[in-house]
């Protein structure tokens, strides 16, 4: 036996002695669902490695109304703004749940002249807002490529699947030009 | 004496005026007369309070509604077998309105009276969405219903209409929409420019061929907007290309694509745009398209034309201007074809003479969102 496997015989001993099966194995499905409602990005646009996602406080532009359809991060939206509802731009109205699963678009901000993936994040748990709906389709693409999508109604994954309003969340910086 | 002569004529007055008076009433359920060609399905999606879907029955001789549906959450449109006896309303519900267990049934309602008489439970994972043609399909012989499911995974629901009960869940990755033609074949489109087939048994066991490639994604993409026409469909891409698919022999056949647009239209920057923008009459063989001028990504613009083709020669027949801008847009089947439009962000339907363009009636207040025709096939 070698000394790798000697050490993780150990290792794996010593958790099992001190710790209960159902312990991990619940400690492994909190971990699992703590990961579902982390944001995905669902398609990296760019070739190559994306660069970090930004500070959202960091970005110039901000300073645009978001409860406005032609608020920059608005350009791919397709439903009620958060905004106008008791959220804002990047956070649900209260008593609705951000769903885990979205859309993506990728919109310029004016500010800086950079290119942005943004996250079409629906809200969920309540009737629809009804209030400030957008319809800006930039690279919206048909059903059968379901993430560029902003047709779908995207409470998947959430307690409801009711929709309630939209949201546009930078994720990151597009480092390819829109096709 | 003549307070009594006037007593009698006031009684005899008053009496009269009694016996004049309309007869007593009973509340009672009107029906429906004999369904007509001209008879219209419309789609509400009730986008402020999307589980509150529902369908609206309408004349589009009279310009009258005749009835209606409640569907559920994100309705989407109903099927019906051919003879229309039976409607099949893919539906979705959730146990507290917005939230709680959530329910996804195929409905049946009896067209005569519009009652649900029965329903078939199918897997919570139908398609919630802007409403699409494509969200499900019954097959030719009407035996086999199928419903398009996003989770975000991707697979349909296999339900047998005769017997009344689902039978399967088929995995579809990377596969959307579905539509029926031919002897139990059911086709999909794949994001990667491939049609995907399903075939039928009479047990519903499945056996799938994916065709070859037939547009390419990132030049010019495949739209999810279609009409139906015989045992084929129409299919468009962003730019305005036609790709006709027959499906009547159980495998997609490809016709060669043609433009919708000459070089003096796209110059103008003639575009299809709406939620159903395009509709084909059989009897006539013609293909009606809204269009409007616009830019790029201007696809769910409303339509301000109906431009009309002759399917045979590929050629622009006539425009029809429209009373009012629209997002959908359908045609009966019959050569006195009547053509309806509507607006997905406004109340109403129009309806037109299909043949001259002549606006014959609005049917005002009618569904918050009108989204999709679907038609009474006789």
């Amino acid at each position: 036996m070698s000394w790798f496997d000697y050490l993780s015989e150990q290792g794996v001993r010593g958790v099992a002695r001190h710790t209960a099966r159902r312990s991990f194995l619940s400690r492994l499905g909190a971990c699992l669902v703590g990961a579902a409602t982390i944001p995905a990005l669902p398609v990296a646009r760019a070739g190559g490695p994306r660069e970090p996602a930004p500070d959202e406080t960091g970005i110039a532009g901000n300073s645009g109304d978001p409860q406005t359809c032609n608020y920059w991060r608005y350009c791919s939206i397709d439903g009620f703004l958060c905004a106008c509802c008791g959220g804002t731009q990047n956070s649900c109205p209260p008593g609705t749940e951000p769903s885990p699963i979205t859309w993506i678009g990728t919109c310029r901000n004016p500010a800086d002249g950079k290119d942005y993936i943004i996250s079409y994040n629906d809200c969920c748990g309540k009737s629809g807002c009804g209030r400030c709906f957008c319809n800006s389709n930039e690279g919206d693409s048909p059903l059968h490529r379901p993430a560029l999508d902003n047709d779908i109604n995207w409470c998947l994954g959430t307690k409801s699947n009711a929709y309630h309003c939209s949201m546009g969340v930078v994720i990151g910086v597009a480092t390819e030009p829109l096709r | 004496m003549n307070n009594r002569i006037s007593c009698l004529v006031f009684l005899t007055l008053f009496y009269s005026a009694v016996a004049a008076e309309l007869a007593v009433e009973t509340p009672t359920t009107a029906s429906l007369a004999e369904a007509s060609p001209h008879w219209m399905w419309v789609s509400d999606l009730v986008f402020n309070a999307a589980e509150g879907g529902k369908a609206f029955l309408i004349d589009g001789d009279s310009g009258q509604m005749l009835g209606m549906l409640s569907t559920g959450f994100f309705f989407a449109s109903a099927l019906h077998d051919s003879d229309y006896q039976t409607i099949y309303s893919p539906e979705v519900y959730l146990s507290r309105g917005t939230r709680g267990e959530r329910t996804d049934i195929i409905a049946v309602y009896n067209p005569k009276t519009l009652e649900p008489i029965d329903e078939i439970i199918i897997p919570p994972k139908r398609l919630t969405s802007v409403p699409v043609v494509g969200h499900a399909a019954i097959s030719e012989d009407d035996r086999f219903i199928v419903v398009y499911n996003f989770t975000p995974a991707q697979s349909v629901s296999v339900i047998d209409a005769k017997n009344r009960m689902f039978i399967r869940e088929v995995e579809t990755p990377g596969c959307a929409e579905v539509f029926a033609a031919g002897p139990r074949a059911f086709n999909m489109i794949c994001g990667d420019g491939t049609m995907l087939t399903l075939r039928f048994d009479d047990a519903g066991d499945v056996t799938s061929v994916r065709s070859k490639k037939f547009f390419d994604p990132q030049v010019d993409i495949i739209d999810d907007k279609m009409a139906p026409y015989g045992t084929s469909w129409a299919f468009f891409t962003m730019s305005g290309m036609v790709q006709m698919v027959s499906m009547g022999d159980g495998i997609p056949v490809f016709a060669e694509p043609w433009s919708l647009f000459s070089a003096h239209d796209l110059a103008h920057e003639w575009k299809l745009g709406g939620y159903q923008y395009a509709t084909i009459c059989e009897s006539t063989a013609e293909l009606y398209v809204l269009v409007h001028q616009g830019g790029k990504y201007t696809h769910k613009q409303p339509g301000v034309d109906v431009w009309v083709y002759d399917l045979k020669t590929k050629v622009r027949k006539r425009k029809i201007p429209l009373s009012r801008a629209a997002t959908s847009i359908y045609v009966t089947q019959d050569e006195q074809t009547l053509m309806f439009t509507a607006d997905a962000e406004h109340s109403g339907v129009q309806v037109y003479d299909a043949s001259t363009g002549k606006h014959l009636h609005d049917v005002e207040d009618l569904a918050a969102n009108p989204m999709l025709f679907w038609p009474v096939r006789l």
